[in-house]
């Protein structure tokens, strides 16, 4: 396509008002945002970030996630309310938690250190195994890495049309478009308030790590949290939709899985990632490894779907079950269990190629599992922790 | 000296009668027929006089908190004041055609019932509850009754799964399926007539409408909510009408005895009966109703009157024994008793009147009706009465059986009378500071506000407190609703930190003692948020995006925000509205105020101007209630006070001597202090209903030791001794309080067998501090009188 040398010039100086009127905006905006620090230590009481009640209530409240290291369970949920069992989950204690956020996901990365994923862009680290957290990073430093992030890339590719040959040209202006688009929305959720809701956080090791969430936030670390990196740029990802879950098969494939039958796999530690046509439009809210080898998504509806080849195909598995599938793990032994709302419980001993319902007594929605000492399943979700024995009552 | 006293008039020559006594003796024809025409005219007004009872009255309308309630009374109109109707099926579950059919049939019924809220209604039969799931596409919902919903099997068991998604399993069907609510909230003011509501015909269009019509063998109806307690509390009271002439037969059958003579039985019974009739009749000409908590008062009025009936007949008794003929005896016993009378029912009256401080309408109106009834008393018994027995005399039975106990003087009063003799008087005194002792310690356990669920101004057998009982046991909402008001500007009360700061006090009140459930625009807004995320529990939570948070908000109901989002209401339910539980709540309110309230969220709880955002105390059954506990907790002793220092004032003004003072009113303090015992003992706690009792205990008690007291110090002033002086009084009014004390407390005790358990309850009180009033006057007041109060220099003849 032919492009005059004026509407040339003209699409430049246009560019460089952008950039200019998107660099004052980001000022503005991180203006605001000292103000709004700045007042949070004064006047104005920030109630989600004050540090979690620890409340009777809290064992039987909105409960989201659950994680064991083998001896010790943490549970961590809405109001800021983390809590610990070292006895099978027969007692609880409260942990010290500085914020009251709603925490999404649990996770231990190594013996004593733990992650917790949080709305508003918080992750809380633990050092003492779990009892007592402090904030590591918040939607303001998140927003702050996107707006670099961005921030770089306009300024590389600006480097590069000052430089490019006139037939790659439009391309790179193209996409500094996009970037200034990019730049625009960061500094806009900087201005508004940061709405960077984190959904679920894992560790490879005690070093790597990764915390994803809402509007397609991808972070990595690679020094226990001593700094993240904002890799959502290396995902195919137009549309910002929301990541719930990863995991890592046997072989080290990563998955992701996401809003609106979104999977995002990468087979080289996060460097690149790519987008494996997917089995269904629904969303998918969990993903799991199988000990075959085989990766399993699921989610919306009963919907669970099998990969036997790191993620290049994925065929349906027959669950005979309508109830949404909110989260699940992979026993010890191999053995697969999925949760989700109306009480749904499937088991799998085959890797996940058939499920077995597991009959509950409650109609509660259960939003993750985890394994006791004991042998038993512990459940949480509204109304808080729930025990059943494994391969109890199956209908 | 020329002091020769007329054995008629009791004057020396010199002497003028009292200005009073010339006008009202000279003149006693006109005295009557002013007396007749004013008889037949209140008498007619009093026939027009209707039961009255709202809502508001009973409660402290002046207080910051209350205000803020009504404030926001418009917006809170489904919480303030609904009754509920629950559909019970004794057959199957509710499942059922023919069930399904009665309940539409209710709740149409209901919808026309004058007094409802029509946009309030809500049973699954209204289009305003509602069902919602998430799928892939999105939301699915509707009304909770299937679209073309014909009865059928199908259709029925579609019911039933919109019952199980509308979460209303508990709240508007029973936990076992086996009956259903319709919710009415009622309005106090009719919006089309601007009539008040009549919860007297409210109660019985309900229990005619709905209850009578269609109760059968399979359909149970049960009924609760505060219009409903009224409505009975008002069915019950009209039984006080019985127990009137219970205990007017009761008096005339004691006052026959007391005096054997017609006239002295039924003078004293007709003027107090045309007290009572002025009164009621007063009562109406003044705008007032007749209140089910002030139905006891024409009661008392007409008992207060018998007791200064009995002193007044029974001075003229004595004075026409020695001959003074029935003009002259009526006439000096007027004048004997015209300025302690008239002090005593002063004394009555001002007593009643400081009830007028505790700012409840109940009391207050409480406070006016007594009083008022009790200056009827002046001109009815201290006027009319003599002057009417100036006419008759007394009967020749009642003289002989007067000699007869002139002749044999009852040994019981020399016996009396000792008790102004050493050993007796300290042992006497002794006593008193036992029962001082033990009654402090036993009231040490009166508590304010309710202490038994339901409703505790009726029996617990009573059709209502098993109607109530059901629902508590089979639903799981509980009725006892604390509402905190969350007051922001305009269009704000959606805002971010609005709806944290909403959300942190829900999950501090959550863990408090007491409380079932916090629910707010809050949860609905979460539930919004995790809806539109496809149902992941992980979005439970507020969103700081303000398009996310608005558009969560647009599906709260109108029950949880006002119209122009400036208000939301925080419901707090609660295990019960036992006073203990209501203080634990509101404490915990009260410590989150304080605790976050700065220049940007002002927690002030109280009325008045908002800073940014301002939780506002309390409406909802309970919340009223708890500030109504805290308004009479602090009025019960402002009141004891008052009562006793405007009594203590007027003896003092009448006697010129404290020591007359504490003669008087240490028996009274007795009482009091015993009756607070007996309350706690016997679990009344002091409420609206009850906290009277006390301040009408003093006000009746005063007159026996006003008249014993006046009657014993006019002999000590003629020199003799306070044995004798004593002795003397106890022959001439220790009888007739004896009497009095005897028979009101016999008349009032019938009340023990109403219906209603607060008329019960007050009518034990009553009769308990009728006894020990008297007591105290005929046995504390000599003894204390012993250490206080010498004889008189003798006066030198």
């Amino acid at each position: 396509m032919f492009v005059s040398s004026t509407q040339r010039e003209r699409r430049r100086a246009e560019l460089a008002r952008r950039k200019w009127r998107i660099a004052l905006q980001l000022g503005v905006a991180l203006f605001a945002i000292v103000g709004f620090i700045a007042s949070s230590l004064g006047e104005t009481i920030r109630f989600q970030m004050l540090p979690a009640l620890q409340t009777e209530s809290a064992s039987a409240a909105l409960l989201l996630d659950a994680a064991t290291d083998g001896q010790r369970i943490l549970v961590a949920g809405e109001q800021g309310h983390i809590l610990y069992s070292d006895n099978s989950g027969s007692s609880w204690t409260h942990a010290q938690v500085p914020v009251s956020l709603a925490l999404t996901a649990v996770t231990f990365s190594s013996a004593n250190n733990a992650w917790v994923a949080a709305h508003d862009g918080v992750l809380l680290r633990s050092t003492d195994h779990g009892q007592s957290w402090q904030t590591n990073l918040t939607g303001v430093d998140i927003a702050r890495l996107s707006a670099d992030a961005a921030q770089e890339k306009v300024d590389r590719l600006e480097a590069e049309i000052s430089q490019a040959e006139p037939d790659a040209l439009e391309n790179l202006e193209w996409a500094l478009d996009d970037a200034l688009f990019a730049l625009e929305d960061a500094s806009a959720a900087l201005d508004e308030g940061v709405t960077m809701p984190l959904l679920d956080v894992w560790f490879e090791n005690e070093r790597i790590g990764y915390a994803l969430g809402a509007y397609g936030i991808l972070l990595q670390t690679g020094d226990a949290g001593s700094t993240w990196h904002l890799i959502s740029d290396r995902l195919d990802n137009p549309d910002n939709y929301h990541l719930y879950a990863i995991t890592r098969s046997v072989s080290g494939t990563l998955v992701v899985a996401g809003e609106a039958g979104t999977i995002l796999r990468s087979r080289d530690h996060g460097e690149t990632w790519d987008r494996p046509a997917s089995p269904y439009q629904g969303s998918f809210f969990g993903t799991l490894a199988a000990h075959d080898g085989g990766l399993l998504v699921f989610g919306l509806r009963g919907n669970v779907f099998r990969s036997t080849d790191d993620g290049d195909t994925w065929s349906a598995v027959i669950t005979n079950d309508q109830r949404t599938l909110l989260g699940g793990m992979t026993g010890d032994d191999g053995a697969i269990i999925l949760v989700g709302s109306a009480g749904a419980v499937l088991t799998s001993s085959d890797h996940g190629t058939t499920f077995e319902k597991v009959s509950t007594s409650g109609n509660s929605v259960y939003s993750s599992v985890t394994e006791t000492n004991d042998g038993k399943l512990l459940l949480v979700g509204f109304g808080g922790v729930s025990m059943i024995d494994e391969g109890d009552q199956h209908e | 000296m020329n002091d020769v006293i007329n054995r008629q008039t009791g004057l020396s020559d010199k002497q003028r009668p009292p200005l009073a006594e010339r006008i009202l003796f000279e003149n006693r024809i006109p005295v009557i027929l002013i007396f007749i025409l004013l008889t037949a005219f209140f008498g007619s007004q009093a026939l027009q006089i209707e039961p009255d009872a709202s809502f508001e009255k009973m409660i402290p309308t002046s207080h910051p908190y209350i205000q803020n309630y009504l404030d926001n009374k418009a917006d809170l109109a489904s919480l303030s004041n609904s009754i509920r109707i629950i559909v019970e099926t004794t057959d199957g579950d509710i499942f059922d055609k023919e069930f399904q059919e009665a309940l539409r049939l209710i709740n149409d019924e209901v919808f026309y019932i004058p007094g409802v809220d029509r946009s309030g209604l809500q049973s699954i039969w209204t289009p305003n509850v509602r069902w919602s799931e998430v799928t892939e596409e999105g939301f699915r919902g509707g009304a909770v009754i299937p679209n073309g919903y014909d009865g059928s099997d199908d259709s029925l068991d579609q019911l039933r799964l919109n019952i199980l998604r509308s979460g209303q399993v508990g709240r508007l069907v029973a936990n076992n399926f086996k009956s259903a609510i319709i919710i009415a909230p009622l309005t106090d003011i009719n919006a089309e007539t601007g009539e008040k509501l009549d919860y007297r015909d409210f109660s019985r269009s309900i229990e005619s409408l709905v209850r009578d019509k269609y109760e059968t063998d399979r359909i149970k109806i049960h009924i609760t909510g505060f219009a409903k307690v009224v409505g009975d509390l008002i069915e019950g009271a009209t039984l006080v009408a019985m127990f009137f002439g219970v205990a007017l037969a009761i008096t005339l059958a004691l006052l026959t005895v007391y005096s054997r003579c017609v006239f002295a039985t039924l003078v004293p019974v007709i003027c107090s009966t045309i007290a009572v009739v002025w009164q009621l009749g007063l009562l109406h000409t003044l705008g007032f109703g007749l209140d089910p908590y002030s139905m006891l008062v024409p009661f008392l009025v007409f008992a207060i009157g018998i007791s200064h009936g009995v002193q007044i007949i029974n001075n003229i008794a004595v004075r026409f024994f020695f001959g003074a003929g029935s003009f002259w005896s009526a006439r000096r016993a007027f004048r004997a008793l015209y300025i302690p009378g008239l002090v005593a029912l002063v004394s009555d009256g001002i007593g009643f009147l400081t009830l007028i401080v505790i700012k409840i309408p109940v009391i207050q109106e409480l406070a006016i009706t007594a009083s008022i009834g009790v200056g009827v008393l002046i001109f009815t018994n201290l006027i009319l009465l003599p002057v009417l027995m100036s006419y008759v005399g007394l009967s020749k039975p009642s003289l002989r059986y007067l000699q007869r106990k002139r002749d044999n003087p009852s040994k019981l009063w020399p016996l009396v009378a000792s008790i102004t003799k050493p050993p007796y008087a300290m042992i006497m005194i002794s006593i008193a500071i036992v029962l001082f002792g033990i009654g402090f310690y036993g009231s040490k356990d009166l508590r304010i506000g309710d202490l038994d669920a339901g409703a505790p101004e009726l029996r617990p057998d009573s059709r209502y407190n098993l109607d109530n009982a059901f629902l508590t046991e089979n639903y799981t909402t509980s009725t006892d609703v604390f509402v905190t008001m969350v007051q922001t500007a305009p269009q704000q009360c959606g805002e971010y930190r609005t709806v944290a700061a909403v959300d942190r006090f829900q999950e501090v009140l959550k863990n408090t003692d007491g409380v079932q459930s916090v629910i707010s625009l809050v949860d609905v807004s979460k539930r919004v948020i995790m809806a539109m995320n496809e149902g992941n529990p992980k979005w439970h939570t507020l969103s700081r995006n303000r398009y996310i948070l608005n558009n969560s908000l647009s599906s709260v109901p109108s029950t949880l925000i006002n119209t122009d989002c400036s208000m939301v209401p925080i419901l707090i339910f609660l295990n019960d509205h036992k006073a203990e539980t209501l203080n634990v709540v509101i404490r915990a309110a009260e410590t989150f105020a304080a605790e976050y309230d700065s220049d940007d969220l002002e927690f002030s709880l109280a009325a008045g101007d908002v800073g940014y955002i301002k939780f506002a105390l309390a409406a909802g059954n309970a919340g009223i209630e708890s500030v109504t506990n805290i308004v009479i907790g602090k009025a019960q002793y402002q009141m004891l006070v008052l009562v006793y220092g405007v009594v203590s004032f007027l003896v003092f003004l009448t006697f010129r001597s404290w020591r007359a003072v504490a003669c008087i009113i240490l028996p009274l303090a007795l009482t009091s202090v015993l009756g607070q015992a007996l309350m706690a003992t016997l679990g009344i706690g002091v409420k609206v209903a009850t906290l009277p009792v006390i301040a009408l205990g003093v006000g009746i008690g005063v007159d026996y030791g006003i008249y014993i007291f006046s009657k014993m110090e006019s002999y000590l002033k003629r020199g003799l001794s306070l044995y004798t002086a004593y002795l003397k009084a106890l022959q001439t009014t220790g009888i007739a309080v004896a009497f009095t004390g005897l028979t009101l407390a016999i008349g009032v005790g019938t009340w023990i067998f109403s219906p209603i358990k607060f008329q019960a309850d007050m009518g034990l009180m009553l009769t308990f501090m009728f006894l020990w009033n008297m007591l105290g006057a005929l046995l504390l007041l000599p003894a204390i009188a012993y250490y206080l109060v010498k004889p008189m220099p003798t006066a030198q003849t």
